[in-house]
């Protein structure tokens, strides 16, 4: 239930969605108004495992989770990664059977909003609707840049490539400047998201480090040193994010 | 239990994760697989051989070693 306290805990999906579309008054009070529930959730915890019935999107309000995938052997594929202000699992709650799950990297804040309340605002408010409509376009964009990185490009160019995609999204998100951010993975999930072993990214990285493309002041701060020579290893042109804001200025 | 620690090392390479792993046979498997993809993205970039040790550590203790070599050479 909201409170006065938590009237604008949904000014970060107003934000996120004002950038998908014009949006007026009318439908951001109507965003902002949404019924919700707040929840912790705790690293490593699901807000929904694959086959299971969603039954409610939720806005990350703190932390990071994943969209991931199990193959038959038991290994895991990361197949998108949220942060704070983005809806996680529109696809999820509008299809109503999830085909994915999300978990938790982080301990997280989400904002939980039932299906019903979704459908209402997108049919009362069109252009509510059609700025989650893009949303969940750009989702499928970055989907499909994450099938090309995995599938067609080396190590050292998927671990390039998901790092200037952090920085850019970090950026948005107000959790990194000028290409300074905390990673949001470890070196595990980092494997997990480019179809590396672990080991193997832990020696790519130390590898763009070397060559100066990023520093380090520790295993999980980035700090990109050389923003061109990093996206041009990673193969990067940060269109498919559908961003207004362009590249961080860099040294 | 206190994660497994893989370590794939060479002349030229060094590199290692602690992994939350189920089984030692499961860290083993991985500590393989990372020397076999670093090796392989070697060979893919010009390096006609790769050699490394692969090792498993759990708990400080060395839990198993191996070598890991890959090499391509045309044929006469």
């Amino acid at each position: 239930m909201n409170d006065t306290a938590t009237a604008l805990t949904l000014q970060s999906l107003v934000s996120k969605l004002s950038y998908r579309a014009t949006l007026d008054e009318a439908d951001r009070a109507a965003i902002l108004s949404l019924p919700f529930r707040t929840k912790m959730l705790e690293r490593n915890s699901f807000i929904v495992r694959e086959r299971e019935r969603a039954t409610h999107a939720c806005v990350m309000l703190s932390g990071y989770s994943v969209s991931t995938k199990m193959v038959g052997t038991g290994n895991r594929q990361i197949v998108s990664i949220h942060m704070k202000g983005e809806m996680v699992d529109l696809q999820n709650s509008l299809l109503e059977i999830a085909d994915h799950s999300v978990q938790m990297l982080t301990a997280s804040k989400v904002a939980l909003i039932a299906r019903q309340d979704i459908v209402k605002l997108t049919l009362d408010r069109p252009a509510v609707g059609l700025a989650m409509w893009k949303e969940t376009l750009v989702n499928a964009s970055i989907f499909r840049e994450w099938i090309a990185n995995v599938g067609r490009r080396d190590a050292r160019a998927r671990i390039a490539h998901l790092l200037c995609e952090f920085s850019l999204r970090l950026k948005v998100a107000g959790l990194g400047e000028n290409g300074e951010y905390e990673l949001p993975m470890t070196q595990e999930q980092l494997g997990d998201a480019t179809g590396l072993t672990a080991v193997h990214v832990n020696r790519t990285i130390k590898g763009l480090e070397h060559d100066g493309l990023i520093n380090r002041a520790n295993p999980r701060s980035i700090q990109i040193g050389d923003w061109r020579k990093l996206a041009e290893v990673g193969d990067f042109d940060s269109n498919y994010l559908h961003m207004a804001h362009d590249e961080p200025a860099l040294q | 239990m206190p994660p497994f620690r893989i370590i794939v090392i060479n002349e030229s390479t060094s590199a290692a994760d602690d992994h939350d792993l189920s089984s030692a046979e499961q860290a083993q498997r991985e500590a393989i697989k990372s020397a076999l993809q670093i090796g392989s993205e070697e060979i893919m970039n010009g390096k006609p051989f790769f050699g490394a040790e692969a090792k498993v550590e759990h708990d400080g203790e060395v839990l198993k070693r191996y070598v890991v070599s890959i090499g391509v050479s045309p044929l006469q």
